[in-house]
């Protein structure tokens, strides 16, 4: 973290500077403040400020677009989701999960304990067991913190380029401005390496939770058969993500260790 | 995979007389099975690179023809390669699409499967208190997913996990 503020202030600060031979009218403790402050945006160890962030976050998904009008669906997909999040690591966080209204194909999550799927993606389901995979899969992002990892990091270039303006109303402003980079997140995505982390943590998940192992090698796979055609909710899948197939291939190795035992619940399965 | 055919009928502009024909490719040497288990008796041995048409799937068990026989192959072991449509008068066989996009080598991706919302919606949407009242009182506790689940059948297992490392919160 340390090399990080270094070079953010070489970049942002110094080499400015050097380069066009003036000084910038800088506060110096101002810089001072905000460098403590982005340092103190311990997120790792802060579970409350998490779910806070995670709470906005989600907050305006739903802005955008509303929890499907069904509340039995919605208890259903909680049961299943609260389930599955039992078996993680982090299985204290107070869960929350939601059908969104929009025949997009996609699930989110936000930090704390926030999941999201949308009614197309549901719609494509056709047990149980693929829907606990695909809120495994998001558990898995949020048991490993990925948006909070990207977050942090947008808020250390984002600061970086504040302190040449130099201002900067502290710790408000610092989740302001995350919140703002989580939003945009929910729709430019994490990295690569994340999804096939939280691809492998998925099916561990659905396995522990007693269901069929490859539910998610079969959304997967369901998901790039539909992607099979230039339908508008689908065709941005290959502009945007691995393709389904590669996603499968770096399941594939460690997927040799489950025999395909464990539960579908294609009966129970809530339809809609 | 009943479904999964509908999906292809609603989504590929069919005419009455054309079905979806589903292409895909044995990735690894597997044996073809006369039943979806591994109990099943051997039919035939596949090749790795073999192609095979996708006929339905059962789990984690996938009912594959080849150009002799028809069997059950594990799902995981099968890439699909193209879908083609298939006129059921004279035969002929057209392609449709094959393996859009392919792999794209974008490192930014969205979080499960396709990127749908509209970006600008999600910038400008204003945070919906009502939305999230909604949303947690559709929540419920462990122990009613956990009596939930019991109704099911379901057993929690111990499974480790395999390529990635997941740290414990103190």
């Amino acid at each position: 973290m340390k090399k990080q503020l270094i070079s953010l202030l070489l970049f942002f600060v110094l080499i400015p500077v050097i380069a066009f031979g003036y000084g910038l009218s800088i506060d110096l403790n101002k810089i001072k403040d905000t460098l403590t402050a982005t340092q103190n945006l311990s997120l790792d160890n802060d579970l409350e400020q998490e779910i806070e962030i995670g709470r906005t976050i989600s907050g305006r998904l739903l802005g955008a677009y509303n929890l499907v009008d069904d509340k039995e669906l919605q208890r259903y997909v909680n049961k299943v989701g609260r389930w599955v999040a039992s078996q993680s690591e982090r299985k204290q966080l107070s869960w929350q999960f939601g059908v969104i209204d929009t025949d997009s194909i996609n699930a989110f999550s936000a930090p704390g304990g926030y999941i999201f799927l949308t009614k197309g993606l549901y719609q494509l389901l056709n047990s149980e067991a693929e829907l606990a995979a695909v809120l495994a899969h998001e558990i898995g992002h949020v048991v490993q913190k990925h948006q909070i990892k990207i977050l942090q990091e947008s808020a250390m270039i984002h600061f970086g380029r504040l302190l040449l303006e130099s201002a900067l109303d502290q710790n408000s402003m610092v989740v302001d401005n995350l919140v703002g980079y989580g939003a945009e997140m929910l729709s430019r995505g994490l990295d690569k390496n994340s999804e096939f982390e939280a691809d492998k943590i998925g099916v561990v998940l659905t396995a522990r939770a007693g269901y069929n192992a490859y539910a998610l090698p079969i959304v997967l796979q369901e998901i790039g058969h539909a992607g099979m055609n230039n339908q508008s909710d689908v065709e941005l899948l290959f502009k945007t993500h691995p393709h389904p197939n590669e996603r499968l291939d770096n399941l594939d190795s460690g997927m040799q260790g489950f025999s395909g035992e464990g539960l579908m619940l294609e009966q129970r399965f809530y339809r809609l | 995979m009943r479904k999964l055919l509908y999906i292809f009928l609603f989504l590929i502009p069919l005419s009455a007389d054309t079905a979806a024909l589903i292409t895909g490719m044995v990735f690894i040497d597997t044996k073809l099975l006369d039943e979806p288990n591994k109990s099943g008796q051997l039919i035939e041995k596949l090749a790795a690179k073999s192609q095979v048409i996708i006929k339905e799937r059962q789990s984690s068990w996938t009912q594959v023809a080849t150009a002799t026989n028809t069997g059950w192959v594990p799902t995981l072991t099968i890439r699909i390669i193209s879908v083609s449509q298939q006129n059921s008068v004279d035969g002929t066989t057209e392609v449709v699409t094959e393996r859009l996009g392919g792999f794209n080598q974008k490192t930014v991706v969205a979080t499960f499967g396709v990127r749908g919302l509209d970006e600008e919606t999600l910038k400008s949407a204003e945070l919906s208190e009502e939305q999230l009242a909604l949303l947690e009182s559709y929540q419920v506790s462990e122990s009613q997913a956990k009596s939930y689940a019991r109704a099911g059948d379901l057993k929690a297992n111990k499974v480790a996990y395999f390529g990635v490392t997941v740290e414990v919160e103190k």
